[in-house]
């Protein structure tokens, strides 16, 4: 069923989004252009606090997520989409502390949404063998989620249902470290290298994710990664949007997959084949 | 610790019945100095050895990934329980030492936050930094992500800072 009476959402960037993860923003933009997804941004949104402020604030943390609801609701909009998986936990968490109605969605759930859409849309598939990484702010904690936490298939599913293979493996949800990528780069290299390794030692070819934070330490850390490992070797990371967007037909080159780390080989576009029906 | 933060611990800690579920499953528990169960059976027992706990490192080294809480049979908030350690020993003052880098880049962090209402990564990286006297680290990742456009010069200040500012001086 396509998804007719389209509401605007409220769109969160957030921090991310805004710079350092420019790449993921270009393609959702570009994504949600050909869903005719109507984005309105969070007139004048703040920072949500992410592990920072609740870590040593609970108040400000609170405050902080609630100025963008609040801001949310004076455009009269009910549902808000944060790309940001960690922005995307402290609102759903908060909106539910709170018992606001407010709908907050994530961009794994946009896209199971409107499924039929982009597979009517749809122009190319991918033919590598994908791992779909969810990283832990995605469906924890169960209390607030209520949905598989420990083996989520959102991702999975929309795949297949767009004819990609997707592996199975047990460290979709691990953590990737997080905001110790600058704090604490140790802890990063340890738990990034097991989920990289990992996804090679079940054949993925290529790894997808959903969130600014994880994409940072897989990518932009990956490298110094391989260096203390010899068994992992380059791995690209693609965002689910930037993988979705190509299959609706945007052209690579419009993306920002130039701006990742670890570049796609020279033969991805050929990695690409056309659909039939 | 204040009764009335003590309390909201105690809360957290009563259904708690060691069956260290939390303790298997926390991939940070090798960084950690007391496992995550124990954590838990230390504000059980209160006093002096909650002492020890607001000078552990695990309270700051949790990554708060939700783990520990999505699997407890008894559904012990473990993670909230580290955040509310964490302020209670950042305000005391007890931090373990090698947690020093962990609470600066949060209030680097937070810094820019109340500066701008949005989280500046430039400067939060120079306040990170000077903050933690290490200057060269990831000196080399930098010229590529400038290069990627992945660093902003100029930080996005919003209109409405003064909320942001209340919500800073309130807490
Ligand atoms: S899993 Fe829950 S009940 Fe078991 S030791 Fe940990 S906190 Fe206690
Ligand atoms: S929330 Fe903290 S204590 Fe619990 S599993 Fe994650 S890192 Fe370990």
């Amino acid at each position: 069923m396509v998804v007719k009476d389209k509401k605007a959402l409220a769109y969160f960037p957030g921090c991310s989004l805004h710079s350092t993860a420019n790449d993921f923003s270009k393609s959702i933009k570009l994504l949600m252009e050909i869903l005719e997804i109507e984005l309105k941004e969070i007139e004048d949104w703040c920072c949500c606090g992410a592990s920072s402020a609740h870590r040593i604030n609970q108040h400000l943390a609170n405050g902080l997520v609630k100025l963008n609801i609040d801001q949310c609701k004076k455009m009269g909009l009910d549902t808000i989409f944060a790309p940001c998986a960690a922005c995307f936990n402290r609102f759903k968490v908060v909106v539910s502390e709170l018992g606001d109605t407010t709908k907050i969605v994530s961009l794994p759930d946009l896209i199971s949404k409107h499924l039929e859409e982009i597979k009517i849309k749809q122009k190319l598939k991918l033919n590598m063998k994908i791992a779909c990484y969810y990283g832990c702010l995605l469906n924890k904690p169960h209390s607030i989620f209520k949905q598989d936490c420990e083996n989520p298939m959102t991702m999975e599913q929309s795949l297949t249902e767009l004819g990609m293979e997707s592996i199975e493996w047990p460290f979709k949800t691990e953590c990737c470290g997080a905001s110790f990528s600058l704090s604490n780069p140790e802890v990063v290299y340890q738990l990034t290298g097991e989920i990289l390794r990992k996804a090679q030692q079940r054949g993925a070819e290529i790894i997808v994710t959903s969130c600014p934070l994880c994409h940072v330490n897989l990518d932009m850390r990956q490298k110094e990664i391989i260096k203390r490992n010899n068994d992992i070797t380059e791995i690209p990371v693609l965002y689910l949007s930037e993988l979705i967007a190509i299959c609706v037909g945007i052209p690579i080159d419009k993306l920002k997959i130039d701006a990742h780390f670890i570049q796609v080989s020279k033969t991805f576009e050929e990695k690409f084949t056309v659909c039939h029906g | 610790m204040s009764k009335c933060m003590e309390s909201e611990c105690n809360s957290y800690v009563v259904k708690c019945y060691q069956c260290g579920k939390c303790s298997a499953g926390c991939q940070i528990s090798p960084f950690m100095d007391y496992l995550p169960h124990q954590v838990v059976r230390f504000v059980q027992l209160g006093d002096i050895y909650v002492d020890k706990i607001l000078q552990s490192k695990s309270i700051w080294y949790c990554a708060g990934c939700q783990t520990c809480f999505s699997r407890c049979p008894q559904q012990v908030n473990l993670p909230h329980l580290m955040d509310l350690l964490c302020e209670r020993s950042s305000k005391l003052k007890k931090i373990h030492p090698e947690a020093r880098k962990i609470l600066a880049f949060h209030k680097s962090f937070l810094n820019g936050v109340n500066r701008f209402g949005r989280s500046f990564e430039l400067g939060l990286v120079g306040e990170f930094k000077l903050r933690t006297f290490n200057l060269f680290q990831d000196l080399l990742l930098a010229p590529a992500m400038i290069f990627k456009g992945k660093i902003c010069f100029l930080p996005a200040k919003i209109k409405n800072l003064a909320l942001v500012k209340v919500l800073f001086k309130k807490s």
